[in-house]
């Protein structure tokens, strides 16, 4: 089975800022892609399936709920102790593997 | 309460084995109607395959014929079968011997057996020598391919397809062999087991994908089901797989019954390339052996063959829960050599 760790974000305490965030274009997540609070991903057209670390999990369920990247983003950096520059890396990287793994509605 | 409607099915491919035949799963899903008061009868070749012995299963085994003594010997050994258990209903879960039921399917017919069978054009069709025509014809994607006869024509399709290539036996099993050696070797294995000519095929790669269908005859769909194998045997046969969720899939299995008006199961083998691309690799011209995924996933195919066999109108399905998953298992089945003694010495259990 095809198991991929997608996320290598680090759990932080808050306490950086959350301004002047770039808009980034709309990440949708494919519609039948079912997700878990444990951070297992099933995709029903292909038959992948992925297992996602705990912010992961959370960044695709907010997408999910159809959340912008941007307001995803924020809540990040409110939450977990993070560099802005970091997160923008991490999130591309991120949403590279999604595309990849073609979890991705574009 | 509405009695059981009582039934006595026949079915063969009890050979439960690492590369197994679809007979014990096509009886679990026949099982699972529970409207139906069934008695399996078990047709059997071979003295050791494990169905014979699963009588939790099969009640009742006989051998039959195989498939080279033709066609009037196996009807024979039915009608024989047919005389002591009054049979409704057989199930032929053989590529190798489905041109023999085929036709006997009237003289079954005659004698109360009902069957749910493609024809013999239907089957001849399909065939692996003439896939390609057929995927030309009714315009599906089907990788190109070269029939031979002799091993020295071996290099000139290397030459043209360029390596690998896939060497397919006429009737099971295949080989990737990615240099002139290997193909040769592959060969002679495939011609000294199911004999000539070998198919020769141009290699695709991507993710292996099988949808299980029910043709009514009359080109509807009764039932298909796509399915994602996740682990795969060094025979590559499916070990696990989950069903998949993808209308273009269905559309496929749809677009096949409609253009050849299937009768009965079959299995499409797809091989889905990375630009989404669904290749047919091969048509099974039966039910696969992962046949009770189907069932777990909500659309029992064996059952619904039954009813048509029993010529009941069958409204096809529409829903199947995606997600669901089979894994296989094997398992030691103890027995006495009594028992293997009946089915050696008087060909039934």
């Amino acid at each position: 089975m095809n198991f991929v760790s997608l996320l290598s974000l680090r759990d932080k305490t808050f306490n950086f800022y959350f301004a002047n965030l770039l808009l980034t274009p709309p990440m949708k997540l494919k519609k039948n892609i079912a997700t878990s609070e444990s951070g297992f991903v099933f995709n029903p057209t292909t038959g992948d399936s992925f297992s996602l670390n705990t912010i992961g999990a959370e960044i695709l369920l907010q997408m999910k709920d159809n959340k912008t990247s941007d307001d995803i983003k924020k809540d990040i950096l409110n939450r977990y102790d993070v560099d802005k520059s970091l997160l923008e890396k991490d999130w591309d990287d991120f949403m590279a593997q999604l595309r990849d793994n073609n979890l991705l509605d574009y | 309460m509405k009695a059981k409607k009582k039934l006595c099915i026949a079915v063969t491919g009890l050979n439960a084995i690492d590369s197994p035949g679809p007979g014990i799963a096509v009886i679990r899903g026949i099982r699972e109607n529970k409207q139906h008061d069934v008695r399996i009868i078990g047709l059997s070749y071979e003295s050791l395959e494990p169905g014979i012995y699963m009588h939790d299963v099969v009640d009742k085994t006989y051998q039959i014929p195989y498939p080279s003594a033709g066609s009037e010997a196996l009807l024979n050994r039915l009608l024989q079968i047919h005389e002591i258990e009054k049979l409704d209903v057989v199930i032929p879960n053989f590529d190798a011997e489905l041109q023999n039921f085929i036709k006997i399917s009237e003289s079954l017919k005659g004698v109360g057996i009902g069957t749910f069978l493609p024809s013999l054009a239907q089957l001849e069709a399909r065939d692996k020598v003439n896939l390609y025509s057929f995927g030309k014809k009714h315009n599906l994607l089907v990788p190109a391919d070269r029939i031979i006869y002799k091993v020295d024509d071996l290099k000139s399709v290397m030459d043209q397809f360029g390596v690998p290539v896939v060497v397919k036996g006429k009737y099971y099993e295949a080989f990737v062999a990615h240099t002139l050696e290997q193909a040769q070797k592959a060969f002679y294995k495939l011609q000294a087991k199911w004999g000539l000519p070998i198919i020769v095929q141009q290699f695709i790669s991507g993710t292996e994908i099988n949808i299980a269908a029910l043709g009514d005859g009359k080109g509807n769909t009764i039932s298909a089901v796509p399915m994602r194998k996740l682990y795969i045997t060094d025979k590559g046969k499916a070990w696990a797989g989950i069903t998949l969720e993808d209308k273009s899939l269905i559309d496929l299995a749809k677009h096949f019954i409609s253009a050849t008006k299937w009768k009965g199961g079959f299995e499409l083998e797809i091989m889905r390339t990375a630009d989404n691309k669904p290749y047919i690799m091969e048509i099974n011209p039966r039910f696969p052996a992962w046949i009770f995924l189907t069932v777990g996933a909500g659309q029992n195919q064996p059952d619904a063959l039954v009813k048509m066999a029993l010529g009941e109108d069958v409204k096809p399905y529409t829903d199947y829960e995606v997600g669901k998953i089979f894994i296989r298992y094997s398992w030691d089945l103890i027995t006495d050599i009594e028992a293997f003694q009946k089915v050696s010495a008087f060909g039934e259990l």
